[in-house]
């Protein structure tokens, strides 16, 4: 049971950090922003190599952030912007980004083939043994690196950009009028969910292989969390997490890995059906009660 | 190239997208649950007649009425929310209707796939080869085009068009909308079932691998990109383009396979961004969006 707890609070670790990215650009973009995965991957793909070109490791994560964040902003130059300057409906929105991630993702495939990326020399170090539980060297770092970018991110909360997200999130219109540059924001939001998105996949990429289509499926994964945690609450978005890798662990243990993913999504289907806001929503509005 | 085999998968298609356009196009449903009710088509027809003995339209009529049923969740959804939300729970929806497509080995046959050892026969007529499913396949996809002529003019249509463009004001002029979006989504599924049941018994053998999101995400590109609403011309250039893309594919000098694939892929979704971006209405469709 320790076992399993810990290996949840790992995977959950690093669900959250991408979920949280996908948040920040769900509320303030107005974007179901599926492309996230693509730069997740695309990260990864770009450390590598960055590392094989003869990089310091520290030097070749950073120019492959820098890289994936000016994708990042160029998509949402060419591609968002247009569509919410058009008041285009949010599911338009979402095609034009699946298409970008499968633009991503086979533009990746065809230039170096679809097998998995990850760093090699790190699998499997062992930490800590005892007979209850086992660590790695790449579970530890993932934790760790996990709690300090949601620190940061909570952090941030803290500032005065955080209440120019809400204000943009909560009514972009109004927001102008009281000084807030959108098209700024919107970058600053974009800019800061994909350099979260990249530390995911930097993260999960020293423990195991990550295969190009996983792109999607933990975009998908961070898009439930965010739908059952509550768009809107960091907090929330963190426990659905936990619960997600939690559910999933329990799964593995019985047997049921082969159902993992509908019980994520058939979780998913019902928080839709009776809880649309979340089950964390927070009231947003003094004079809502 | 063989003709017969692109012919018999291009039917195939313009079916799936003048059901898809149903819910998609003409009530503004953007459901990723296309390829789940394909295969409950495929699947439902295939069970029934290799177990229960039921002849093919039987057969069929059984998998329409299973897949009409199984729709009821999702219209469950669509009448308490809409939009992304919608969007996301009929992910989720084909999402779960895969893994148990995948999952169910003593059922569906699983990851192994279920072979289909039946013979087709409609009415007396033994469909035993690829012309025969052609005609067949024309004469089916000839009455669905023939059905949404029809259905275009009716009340029905017209209640569903003004359910996409302005839901809030359908209901404030007395129009029960829940009905309304419970039976867009029954017919719609019902309607998808169909090429399915022709599907499985084609190939013989099924794979739950062609009913998965991605099958789902190809089918409604296929419609955005020929152009949604009340049109017939939009779903079926685009049906044809999906089956015909691979074949144009394939004459390009490239070294794999698997480059083809990702080629084809390359173009499609890089032909989906710049329709949605420059032609919102797709090549063929009515004004749809909000811009």
């Amino acid at each position: 049971m320790i076992q399993i707890f810990f290996n949840s609070l790992v995977s959950s670790a690093v669900l959250a950090v991408v979920a949280v990215g996908f948040s920040l650009i769900f509320n303030v973009a107005r974007v179901f922003h599926l492309a996230h995965g693509g730069l997740y991957i695309l990260t990864v793909v770009l450390t590598t190599i960055f590392i094989h070109a003869g990089f310091f490791p520290v030097l070749a994560v950073g120019c492959a952030v820098g890289l994936a964040i000016l994708l990042a902003i160029f998509i949402e130059k060419t591609a968002y912007w247009p569509l919410f300057r058009a008041n285009a409906r949010p599911e338009i929105s979402l095609i034009t980004s699946l298409g970008i991630y499968l633009i991503l993702i086979h533009g990746l495939i065809f230039f170096r083939g679809d097998s998995p990326v990850g760093f090699d020399n790190w699998a499997e170090t062992l930490f800590f043994q005892s007979n209850m539980l086992r660590m790695t060297f790449p579970q530890v770092w993932q934790l760790l690196a996990s709690g300090l970018a949601l620190t940061g991110v909570w952090l941030f909360t803290k500032t005065k950009w955080n209440s120019h997200f809400q204000a943009v999130a909560d009514s972009p219109e109004i927001a102008e009028r009281f000084g807030i540059s959108v098209p700024q924001t919107r970058f600053l939001a974009i800019a800061i969910g994909t350099t979260l998105a990249a530390f995911g996949g930097i993260i999960r990429a020293l423990d195991v292989k990550i295969e190009p289509y996983e792109g999607l499926g933990i975009t998908l994964a961070a898009s439930v969390a965010v739908m059952i945690g509550s768009a809107r609450s960091l907090q929330g978005t963190v426990v659905a997490c936990v619960v997600i890798a939690f559910t999933q662990n329990v799964a593995d243990f019985f047997g049921l890995s082969a159902w993992k993913e509908a019980l994520t999504f058939g979780m998913l289907f019902i928080v839709l059906l009776f809880f649309q806001e979340g089950l964390f929503s927070q009231n947003q509005r003094l004079d809502r009660p | 190239m063989n003709w017969l085999h692109f012919l018999f998968t291009a039917e195939c298609y313009v079916m799936l997208a003048l059901a898809t356009n149903l819910l998609a196009g003409y009530a503004g449903q953007m459901s990723f649950a296309s390829a789940s009710f394909y295969g409950i088509g495929a699947y439902g027809t295939s069970l029934a007649m290799m177990h229960l003995g039921l002849p093919f339209t039987a057969a069929l009529i059984l998998a329409m009425a299973a897949a009409a049923a199984l729709s009821l969740p999702l219209a469950f959804l669509a009448t308490r929310t809409k939009g992304l939300s919608y969007v996301l729970g009929s992910i989720a929806f084909q999402v779960v209707v895969f893994r148990v497509f995948y999952n169910w080995y003593g059922l569906t046959g699983g990851s192994n796939g279920l072979n289909v050892p039946v013979q087709l026969s409609f009415f007396g007529w033994d469909v035993d080869d690829i012309l025969s499913f052609c005609l067949l396949g024309g004469l089916f996809a000839a009455a669905f085009l023939a059905f949404f002529a029809w259905f275009r003019k009716t009340p029905f249509a017209r209640l569903l068009t003004a359910l996409r463009a302005d839901e809030l004001g359908s209901q404030t002029l007395g129009k029960n909308i829940p009905a309304l979006k419970y039976s867009v989504h029954l017919l719609s599924a019902a309607l998808l079932a169909v090429p399915g049941g022709f599907y499985a018994l084609y190939a013989d053998y099924l794979s739950p691998d062609a009913f998965n999101l991605d099958e789902s995400i190809l089918i409604l590109s296929a419609v955005l990109i020929g152009g949604m609403g009340k049109g017939l011309l939009g779903p079926v250039a685009g049906a044809f383009f999906y089956v015909f893309l691979p074949e144009m594919v394939r004459q390009l000098p490239l070294g794999s396979h698997m480059q083809g694939a990702t080629v084809q892929m390359l173009i499609y979704s890089l032909l989906l961004v710049l329709v949605v971006r420059f032609r919102p209405n797709g090549f063929f469709g009515e004004n749809y969006s909000k811009h």
